[in-house]
């Protein structure tokens, strides 16, 4: 039997029958009439490594928000409070020198700071005080100036709200929130 | 070699025997079924955990995110679980 199955494979030695294997079966490694009886193993095998890849990227993200690392920037002072009238806006750069921000100053209301990045696709937002809102101009997003809530366009989540406090005459950046 | 004999030849090399031999039981084809499709809406229900996961992350209220975590890590418990179960069992094709 062996004999004959050689004679008509070709010879066994001195290759072992793991050299005559083609490189797809180190990816596939069933034969015809095994694949009935293990491809559903295998299926399984690979729905629950997909199930622990999903599970892992969903832990990541919660472990990401319980550590809460985008909170960010140390205190630094942004202007006097008697430079920025009410209704007015003062554009500055925090946290960092290379992000910019918008402070307002709310009849009424008080100060309030956003970062100028859209949450769209992070374009600047400005302030248009004719229309009291904040404005971006690449898709015509539109935030409320008072709570940084989306009003209008595509962005889906609210401008990062920038936590502020008035020490003396100056109002200072403590920092970004999320 | 006879004609039977040549078309008996090629039939077996065209139907291998597990196939030919093995017939799955009655309902064992909709049992499959079922929990295929129980395997495959279990997995879109974790992949939607991780979008709302990665939306309460980028929108700052990724707190209560750790609900999501335990939801899809039961469900990947339960595909453990019967990967094990499979493991322990005899197929019957």
């Amino acid at each position: 039997m062996s004999k004959q199955r050689g004679s008509r494979r070709g010879p066994r030695w001195p290759w072992s029958r793991d050299e005559r294997q083609p490189g797809w079966r180190d990816e596939f490694p069933y034969r015809r009439d095994q694949d009935d009886a293990v491809t559903r193993r295998h299926f399984l095998q690979l729905s629950v490594i997909t199930s622990g890849a999903l599970f892992g990227g969903t832990s990541v993200f919660a472990l990401l928000g319980r550590l809460d690392p985008r909170r960010r920037g140390d205190p630094e002072a942004i202007i006097a409070t008697g430079d920025l009238p009410e209704g007015e806006a003062h554009y500055f750069r925090y946290p960092g020198s290379g992000e910019q921000a918008v402070l307002l100053n709310r009849p009424g209301q008080g100060f309030v700071a956003y970062s100028q990045k859209c949450t769209h696709l992070a374009c600047a937002v400005y302030y248009q005080p004719e229309h009291d809102r904040l404005y971006c101009p690449c898709h015509e997003g539109i935030f409320d100036p008072t709570t940084g809530e989306v009003t209008a366009g595509p962005p889906q989540r609210p401008l990062p709200r920038i936590r502020l406090e008035i020490r003396g005459d100056l109002i200072y950046a403590l920092e970004e929130e999320p | 070699m006879t004609p039977r004999e040549a078309q008996t030849r090629l039939g077996r090399v065209r139907r291998p025997r597990a196939l030919t031999t093995l017939r799955p039981a009655p309902g064992h084809r909709a049992m499959t079924l079922a929990a295929v499709t129980i395997g495959v809406v279990l997995l879109g229900i974790q992949l939607w955990l991780l979008t709302v996961a990665v939306d309460l992350y980028l929108g700052g209220e990724a707190e209560e995110a750790w609900t999501l975590a335990v939801a899809s890590g039961l469900v990947f418990l339960g595909g453990l679980f019967a990967y094990w179960l499979l493991g322990h069992r005899p197929s019957n094709g």
